[in-house]
This record gives structure tokens, C-alpha cells and sequence, in this order.
């Protein structure tokens, strides 16, 4: 394989249209819908549906990020094409395969399949244009657990080598990111509003006490939704309009009860796997008090704790993909009959019955 | 009778000839905070001016002993009932066809008057009295009035000044400044109290007004594993079907009421063995399923992100329905019409959820 190679990688995987150049493990570009500068190139806000069908934006965004890459001009100059085959919305995965393959095909390149909850485990990995991250000087120590938490997972991860990994426990019901939103609408912060919630917490005194969700102590699977119902009983006792003390110190409170129950079974994982380093990956990373917690616990098992060198690289994006997809690209995990390449809407990490 | 202590509550008699003085001194009485007895199409009323904390204390200690049960409030009209609650379009409804009438109109409180008027879930009652003096004066005082019966909790609900007089201690007469005595009413029973805070309009006391009820079975889950069980059930009444139509479970309810339970319970039945997340991101999940000779897939589909609800039929609800596939639909609200739109094409079983406490669910169902 070349020494440099380089992929154009997409990933329409659920709310975000998103589009990037790698080279190697650095980012050269990474294009996502949501973003500012993207709708200041393509003109105005993107109306909901649009962004979520991404048909409208998927070359736009490719576009964007050739262009930004300053490094490939065409589709032609890549080595390969990746895309993210699942998990995710179905019809939002049909979009940037049905491309993918196209360019595959017209261009003569070869295809990369990529599960995105990889790609966010692996989103760490990513160097930036500078060769610059967490990885930078630190070589990968196996076996690597990592706590993936979004906005539609929660997966504690275990990485035993390239493309070697076991899911060692996942939400029973809503995802991290989920919970935080709808605690935000209860608390009439509006959707989304889990970063909200994040924002307001740093500033708010945890007094209200909640129950940290937990699920049996045997199991490292998660379960937010008796939480969720606990503070809606909470709130429905609590006067309305809510005083923005109140709201504040409510955030405050959920987001330590969070963090806990997270960090609750990252801890249980780490006892009985005994990795030699930590990742987080997902939207809910950017999170202060879950990555300050995180750290603690890390750092009482001397353990390295690493996260993404950007939050760009937190939600949705398809650098990770591109990074993701080198990695496979090394082990010759290559598309090989790219007509019959279908989503896998419940792709997992090979070891769940979702498959 | 003691009159001594009667003697502070004034009779003043109503006619269509005194009406501007009646009115007259009965706003000057409750902006002083006092407390009038009323004539309304149901019983007599207790009133006070709603937005005053000092007389709301003194109602309530007229009222005395009686839980937490909220205090009613009688308004002008709708607009005056919207500084107060947020009517819903179930809420609308009823104002539309029922008000001014003997209804009384649970919708959730904005919280700009005394708590103790409200439930302790947040909600206040509002009606609007068919009684013409009733309705002269809150308009006049531009607030509402309480809207509970004159009566000490759990004594008669008085018609006249007699029963008033008869029924209620000499203590208690004594809080009372002002009776509108408007001769003895007809008998008239309470009004009908239904919540609007739930899905379905619940009839919390029923009065004159009935409310016309959706048909359908009511049960009451005491846990996610009957909840689930319950879903199962369903589903194998309506298993037949799938050979010729799709099914669509359409599950209507609050956040944490146990819409997913459901959804799991459905998994469980038709043999996939996966775990059942909430499909809130994704927007839709689906599991592919074989038993029972048929194969189809379950679609779990969540629309509690979407703006709109006919962005279902962009991620593919048409081509969903299929014979052999169930489709389960959360956050029914907003894609009802569509769904009953499709009512020839597959077989739609309704359900609906409330919160009853913290570990039971009411459910609804009907096909």
C-alpha cells in the first residue's frame, strides 16, 4: 500500500451530511452540514428535512471538502472512497452509499465500508493537517477500552487490536445524548438542548438529588429511562415558569447523576478488563464534568485517558470515517463486490445480535 | 342561629332591578379581599379574587380540611382563561362546545396564581359559569373568581341561603362578607371535571355535561414487564392479519409513559431477540423477523424529532406497508391524520398511555 494514501470519505449516517479528506490518519478537510462556514458557502439556513435526506448537500459537501483539502483537487486524485454503511437511519445511509459507489465506480476507485461506532472509537486516532493529536507520540496500547456516548449510542467498547473489538456493554433503552435532550425540552430548553443543559450545569450547584440510573451491578449495560422518568415526576412537582436558578441547578444535578453512571461502568470495565488506554468518542464528550470524571478515574488506575484532538471530530463527521477507513484500507478490508454493498441500519460490533 | 356572628355576613337579594349595585358591591367587597357567595347554573359558589394570596387563605380556611384537591377558577371567557393555563386543542374543544356551561376544564397551570388553586401535578380547573351575574362580575373584576362550591368540605353543596345557613358552622360563616342571595337554585348537580392534560379528555367527576368517550379497553400496567406482556397479547389477537395486511401500532403518550416497553414487548413476540433501544436519533429502527411461517420486519419508528409529521413518508412509511410487517409508531400526535388515511391498506390498533403514579400506566387500546 502507499505510504500516502488518501480517501475521500462520507457519512449521511443520521442528521448529518458530512464529507472528508484523509491522508493517512491526519485530516485534511472535514465538510459537515450543520456548520457554520457551510452555510455560509451554500447559502442560508438548510431547511430540516434537506439535511436530513442529504441528497441536496451531498455533493456540495464532497465539494467542500476537496476544496478545503489543499492537498486533492478531483475524486480522481484520491487512492479510495469510504463510507459509513451503519448503524443508523436507513434511508439516510442509502444516500451516501448510492454515492459512494457511484464514485467508485466512475472514478475506478476502491471502496471502503465503514461502521460508524468504529469510526467514533477510532476518532482519537486522527492526526490534524500537522500531524498533530493524542496518538501524535503515543503508539496504540492493546487491549483499548473505549466509552462511546452520542446522541443515539452509549457502548463501552473493547479494542484488542486492528478491526478486534467486543461490545462490552450498550444502553438498554435511551442514549446518553437522548436523555439529555429530552431532560432539555422538559426543562423548556427547547431540541436540541443536551449541550444547554452542559452550558448551564457550569454554572449551577448540584443540590437536587436524582437516582443514578444503574443497571444491574453484574452488567456494564446502561439505562437512562428511569432517570428520564424520575425528573419528569421531579418537574412536574416544581413550579412553572422554572427560575433560571433553578433550571441551572437542575442541570447541574442531572449532569452529575449522568456523569456518574457513566463513569460508574467505565470504572466496572476497566477492573475487569484492565485496558492500557482509555478513549471517549461521541457528541456527550464534549461534556465537561463527564470528561473531568472520566479523568479522575483514569488517573486512579494510571491509566492515559484520550479524547479527539477537536470537537469537530465529537458528533457526526466523516474525517473519522476517512481515519477509520485507513485503518482498514492496512488490513486490506476493502469492499469486494461493491453492486451488492447494502446499509446495515443495525450494524454493531460484531459480537451483538443486532447483526 | 347565632345571629351575632351572622350579622357580618350581608344577604343582599338579586334581581334584574339591583343588578348594576349587586355587582357594584361585589367587586368592592372582593378587591377588599373579601369572600362572596354566588349564584352559578350549578350550586352556590364561594368566590375570591383568584390573583389575591390573602383571600385565597381565607377561602381556603372556609373550605377547610380537604387534602391537597385544587380550587377551581371561574373566568369571563377563553381569552381571560389563557392568562392562566395553556389550553390545549383537546382543552379548545371543550371551551368551543361546552363553555359557558357546568364544565370544568383541567388544562396545565402557568403558574401566575397561588399554587394551593393548583393540583399538585401543575394543572388548575377552569370554567366558565352560564350565569349571568356570575359572569358580569369576574368580567368587571377583569380576574377570575374560585369557582368552588359554598360548601365546608364533604357538607352538601348548598341551592339556597337556607341550606348555606343549615349546612355550614357558625366559625366558618363568620369568613363569609357578601351572600348573592339569588332565591333557591335548581337542583342542578356539580359541574363535570375532565383533564385535558392527558391524551384522551379523562372525566374526573361526571356532572350534566357527558363527554363522548372513545371507545376501547382500559388496563393498568404495574410495571415495564406487564406493559410488555400486555403488548404481546395484543399482538397475537391481531397476528392473522399480517398474512394479508401490515400492522401499525400507533402509541400515544408522555415521555417515560412507555411507549418503548411496548415496542419491546411487540420484539419479544415476534421472536427477536435483540435489545430494543429507543429509536429517538435514528428515527426509525428495523428488525427483521421470521415466526409463525411469516417473515416481515418490525419498524420501530420514533417521529418525537421531527418538525413535522408527514416527513414520515420521506423516510419510507409508504413502502413499510407491507403485509407482514409491524409497524410501531411513538409520538402518534403528530402523524394521526396521515395514519388514518391509510386505514384500507393496513390494520391500525391505537394505544394510548398515562403516567397513573410512578410505577403504573393506564393504557388504551382499540382497533
Amino acid at each position: 500500500m502507499k505510504t500516502r494514501y488518501t480517501i475521500l470519505a462520507i457519512d449521511t449516517s443520521c442528521d448529518e451530511t458530512s464529507a472528508a479528506v484523509t491522508l493517512n490518519n491526519r485530516v485534511l478537510s472535514n465538510a459537515i452540514s450543520s456548520q457554520v462556514e457551510f452555510h455560509r458557502e451554500y447559502g442560508g439556513v438548510v431547511p430540516f428535512l434537506a439535511k436530513r435526506m442529504h441528497e441536496q448537500l451531498i455533493t456540495p459537501a464532497i465539494l467542500t471538502s476537496l476544496a478545503q483539502s489543499r492537498f486533492v483537487k478531483s475524486v480522481g486524485d484520491v487512492d479510495a472512497i469510504a463510507v459509513t454503511v451503519g448503524p443508523g437511519l436507513a434511508p439516510a445511509l442509502e444516500i451516501g452509499i448510492a454515492k459512494a459507489k457511484q464514485l467508485s465506480l466512475e472514478f475506478q476507485k476502491p471502496l471502503i465500508a465503514v461502521n460508524h461506532m468504529e469510526s467514533h472509537l477510532v476518532s482519537s486516532f486522527a492526526l490534524n493537517r500537522n500531524g498533530n493529536g493524542p496518538f501524535a507520540n503515543t503508539p496504540l496500547l492493546f487491549p483499548i477500552l473505549a466509552l462511546l456516548v452520542s446522541g443515539g449510542h452509549t457502548q463501552l467498547v473493547l479494542m484488542n487490536g486492528p478491526g478486534q473489538y467486543i461490545l462490552l456493554g450498550e444502553t438498554l433503552d435511551d442514549a446518553a445524548g437522548e436523555a439529555f435532550d429530552k431532560v432539555a425540552k422538559m426543562l423548556d430548553l427547547g431540541y436540541p438542548g443536551g449541550s444547554i443543559i452542559s452550558e448551564l450545569a457550569k454554572k449551577g450547584q448540584p443540590n437536587y438529588r436524582l437516582p443514578v440510573p444503574m443497571v444491574q451491578s453484574g452488567s456494564l449495560n446502561f439505562s437512562f429511562s428511569g432517570l428520564k422518568t424520575a425528573c419528569l415526576y421531579f418537574l412536574q412537582k416544581q413550579k412553572r415558569p422554572f427560575s433560571r436558578r433553578f433550571t441551572i441547578d437542575f442541570a447541574a444535578s442531572f449532569e452529575r447523576v449522568m456523569a456518574k453512571a457513566l463513569v460508574l461502568k467505565l470504572t466496572k470495565a476497566i477492573e475487569q478488563y484492565h485496558p492500557r488506554q482509555i478513549l471517549l468518542g461521541g457528541g456527550v464528550i464534549s461534556n465537561l464534568t463527564l470528561r473531568k470524571e472520566a479523568r479522575k478515574i483514569a488517573k486512579r488506575h494510571g491509566l492515559p485517558l484520550l479524547v479527539p484532538y477537536s470537537k469537530r471530530l465529537f458528533t457526526d463527521n466523516a474525517a473519522m470515517v476517512g481515519v477509520c477507513a485507513w485503518y482498514q484500507a492496512k488490513r486490506g478490508d476493502f469492499v469486494k463486490d461493491i453492486a451488492r454493498l447494502e446499509r446495515q441500519p443495525n450494524l454493531g460490533f460484531g459480537n451483538d445480535e443486532n447483526l | 342561629m347565632a345571629s351575632g356572628i351572622l350579622s357580618q355576613m350581608k344577604i343582599l337579594k338579586c334581581s334584574d332591578a339591583n343588578r348594576a349595585k349587586v355587582i357594584a358591591e361585589s367587586i368592592a367587597c372582593l378587591s377588599k379581599g373579601g369572600l362572596i357567595v354566588y349564584p352559578t347554573e350549578t350550586c352556590y359558589g364561594a368566590g375570591v379574587d383568584a390573583a389575591n394570596r390573602t383571600a385565597t387563605l381565607k377561602l381556603l380556611s372556609f373550605k377547610g380540611q380537604r387534602g391537597s384537591k385544587p380550587i377551581a377558577l371561574a373566568v369571563s371567557d377563553r381569552t381571560m382563561a389563557s392568562h392562566y393555563v395553556s389550553i390545549n386543542a383537546t382543552a379548545d374543544h371543550l371551551y368551543r362546545t361546552f363553555l359557558p356551561g357546568p364544565l370544568t376544564v383541567v388544562s396545565r397551570s402557568l403558574a401566575t396564581l397561588s399554587p394551593s388553586l393548583e393540583a399538585g401535578t401543575g394543572t388548575l380547573g377552569i370554567r366558565i359559569p352560564a350565569h349571568p351575574l356570575a359572569l358580569a362580575i369576574i368580567k368587571r373584576l377583569g380576574r377570575p373568581l374560585t369557582a368552588t362550591s359554598a360548601n365546608t368540605s364533604g357538607k352538601k353543596p348548598p341551592y339556597s341561603v337556607k341550606d348555606f345557613e343549615q349546612y355550614t358552622s357558625q366559625k366558618r360563616l363568620a369568613l363569609v362578607d357578601l351572600f348573592l342571595d339569588a332565591g333557591t337554585l335548581p337542583p342542578n348537580p356539580p359541574s363535570t371535571v375532565v383533564d385535558t392534560t392527558l391524551n384522551e379528555p379523562a372525566v374526573l367527576r361526571q356532572g350534566e355535561i357527558v363527554i363522548p368517550k372513545h371507545k376501547g379497553t382500559t388496563v393498568v400496567s404495574g410495571s415495564q414487564e406487564e406493559t410488555q406482556r400486555l403488548a404481546g397479547r395484543l399482538f397475537s389477537t391481531y397476528r392473522k392479519e399480517l398474512s394479508h395486511k401490515p400492522l401499525i401500532f400507533a402509541l400515544q403518550g408522555e415521555l417515560g409513559a412507555g411507549k418503548t416497553q411496548f415496542v419491546k414487548g411487540l420484539a419479544k413476540a415476534l421472536g427477536i431477540r435483540t435489545n430494543i433501544p429507543s429509536p429517538t436519533f435514528v428515527l426509525i429502527k428495523e428488525y427483521p423477523y421470521s415466526c409463525f411461517g411469516i417473515s416481515g420486519t418490525l419498524y420501530h419508528v420514533d417521529t418525537w424529532r421531527l418538525e413535522k409529521g408527514d416527513e414520515v413518508m420521506d423516510l419510507g412509511l409508504g413502502a413499510m406497508l407491507r403485509p407482514g410487517n409491524v409497524i410501531a409508531i411513538e409520538w402518534l400526535q403528530k402523524v394521526k391524520s396521515l395514519l388514518r388515511s391509510f386505514s384500507d391498506k393496513a390494520v391500525i390498533i391505537w394505544i394510548s398511555f398515562a403516567h397513573v403514579s410512578e410505577s403504573e400506566r393506564e393504557i388504551r387500546y382499540q382497533a
